[in-house]
């Protein structure tokens, strides 16, 4: 027993830590999500059992928060795919000067939320902004564009700024995928008298399908939860029109102080990703047959 | 490692007659016009960022814009550093980010090596307990962190920060330890021990200086996580004089537009650690990310 004692001293600090700051608020979402009680005013905790609940179900704002959820993690996860695995193609190739550029391209991901936000808004800015000046100067537009007041082109402005931000994600998971793969494999596939799309579809991608099924996943689950960019950019609006289900949960429990509510949300939320999850990995399993 | 293109392409080159500017066009189409468009798209923003930040108040909102601007100046960088909370949102960052990498590195130096090395009872729980705690959604942790903290009379202090990132970075740094002290050959411990070294006089003495590179990128992952972190910031602190920078810039985007040349500088000041620190160790980082990242 005694030589168990030495691994166990040296990871139970984090066990400690990390059970105490992730199963700790699980149980209390669980336990408070029964409950009335909104701290700021009074403080009462009132017990209203499957009320919370019967609430979420009959929440228009939450149906409407879960849609608007679909189009951020759809609208950010593909198009941020598409460019991180060209990048990580193109940086997979060998040229002079490839270490600064695979730096540069990659940097973005260091970012936060809210320099993004602070950057894309400027650059779209409704009078002095840089895409308002070129769509001006090409005759594309005849007045500038306000961005943040039309739903189309607020979503158009996040999505981009998420893709800026996220897209090296992809380029760096996919380019470790991609120089895992013995050179043999391409030069069998050359002989062979395949073409390089050929060679693309039949070598390369079923040995990084895997690197793509988990990343495309992580990268849902942790857009779904990033609220930062939003937060910076739109705080939900215009009209809600991009108002997540996080960002719902956000201003339930910090504008409204409805903790009680706060916690009923962040069930059900914790439920559409376990059965997002679910549904992602049954489509790999048939995807791989 | 040998890049299974280059080869190709150096078989192309020989199998074909030498006309240096055909294999150049090619190259041009497949490597240097997506390179030029990838970094224009990456740096472009960041460049009107910056040359925002340098034109004066008259300047800034002046039509038609100048994507140079006619007198370039540092004016409101200074009026950013006299006139606004600058140094104590800079202050309060980095209190918040440095003193999560000083308890990450003390908890994720002995706790990697832990799953590293041993195979203990209980040990498998730990790995799901960790994989689990990455895929947490902040947002749920928000209500339950805060009734926590206010039970404990952390709210509105420096260590509440500090608290919940170690909390959150803490699952991610250990497997990431974990893998890089995988990498290193058991004997050398071994070695050292025979010598006479106990276990963490060997794991101190011997191991830790070749994980160096790997403990550094992790914490520096650490600190960029926890320096850009803004929902727990906003959060747990309310009072102005504890705010870190992602709180204030935010603050800021309400602000009247008159502002906006500082706000512009102080993203700048708020981007420039993040972008140094991400480059100074980025093939590290990525090749540490790659082993065992589950966080983007």
């Amino acid at each position: 027993m005694r030589r168990h004692a030495l691994p166990w001293a040296l990871i139970a600090p984090a066990v400690v830590l990390v059970g105490a700051g992730a199963i700790y608020p699980i149980a209390y979402v669980i336990w408070l999500s029964g409950y009335d009680y909104q701290p700021y005013r009074g403080g009462l905790m009132v017990w209203v059992g499957a009320g919370n609940l019967a609430r979420v179900i009959a929440d228009e704002t939450f149906w409407h928060s879960l849609r608007v959820s679909a189009i951020w993690v759809g609208g950010s996860v593909i198009p941020q795919f598409m460019l991180g695995l060209g990048m990580a193609l193109v940086l997979n190739e060998s040229f002079r000067g490839r270490g600064l550029v695979r730096t540069i391209i990659l940097a973005p991901w260091a970012v936060s939320g809210v320099v993004t936000g602070i950057i894309w808004l400027w650059v779209f800015d409704g009078t002095i902004g840089v895409v308002n000046d070129l769509l001006l100067r090409a005759g594309v537009v005849d007045f500038p564009v306000a961005w943040g007041i039309h739903e189309e082109t607020t979503w158009l402005m996040l999505l981009l700024a998420n893709a800026w931000r996220g897209a090296p994600f992809f380029a760096i998971v996919l380019l470790a995928a991609l120089q895992s793969i013995e050179p043999e494999l391409y030069e069998a596939a050359h002989i062979d008298g395949a073409s390089a799309t050929q060679r693309f579809r039949h070598v390369t991608l079923p040995l990084i399908l895997d690197a793509v099924v988990v990343s495309t996943l992580l990268r849902a689950l942790w857009t779904f939860n990033f609220i930062d960019l939003i937060l910076t950019m739109t705080r939900g609006g215009p009209i809600d029109a991009t108002k997540t289900l996080p960002i719902y949960i956000f201003d339930v429990a910090y504008q409204r102080g409805e903790f009680g509510y706060a916690a009923a949300l962040s069930v059900a939320l914790c439920m559409v990703l376990v059965a997002f999850s679910a549904a992602w990995w049954q489509l790999r399993r048939l995807g791989g047959r | 490692m040998v890049k299974c293109t280059s080869v190709l392409a150096r078989r192309e080159a020989a199998a074909q007659p030498r006309s240096a500017l055909r294999i150049r066009w090619g190259r041009l189409f497949t490597i240097w016009l997506p390179v030029a468009g990838f970094l224009a798209f990456t740096l472009l923003p960041i460049y009107w960022l910056v040359v925002s930040s340098l034109k004066g108040p008259g300047e800034l909102f002046a039509f038609p814009i100048a994507y140079w601007p006619d007198n370039p100046t540092l004016e409101n960088y200074t009026r950013a550093l006299t006139e606004t909370r600058l140094g104590q949102l800079y202050l309060n960052s980095l209190f918040a980010a440095g003193g999560t990498c000083l308890v990450l590195i003390a908890l994720m130096v002995v706790g990697g090596y832990a799953m590293a090395r041993f195979d203990f009872p209980g040990r498998s729980l730990v790995l799901m307990l960790f994989l689990a705690a990455q895929l947490l959604p902040p947002v749920v942790m928000l209500v339950p962190v805060f009734t926590m903290f206010a039970t404990l009379g952390l709210l509105n202090t420096r260590g509440a920060l500090v608290v919940i990132y170690v909390i959150m970075l803490l699952p991610f740094s250990v497997m990431t330890m974990r893998s890089f002290y995988a990498a290193i050959p058991e004997q050398l411990e071994e070695a050292a021990m025979i010598d006479g070294c106990t276990r963490l006089g060997a794991l101190f003495r011997v191991v830790l200086p070749v994980a160096l590179p790997g403990l550094v990128a992790t914490t520096i992952y650490g600190f960029i996580n926890s320096w850009n972190e803004l929902l727990f910031a906003v959060m747990l602190v309310s009072s102005p004089n504890l705010q870190t920078i992602p709180v204030g810039l935010m603050s800021m985007t309400d602000e009247a537009r008159t502002e906006y040349g500082m706000m512009l500088a102080i993203a700048v000041l708020a981007l420039a650690p993040s972008l140094i620190l991400f480059g100074s160790i980025q093939r590290w980082l990525t090749a540490g990310l790659s082993a065992g990242a589950v966080k983007g």
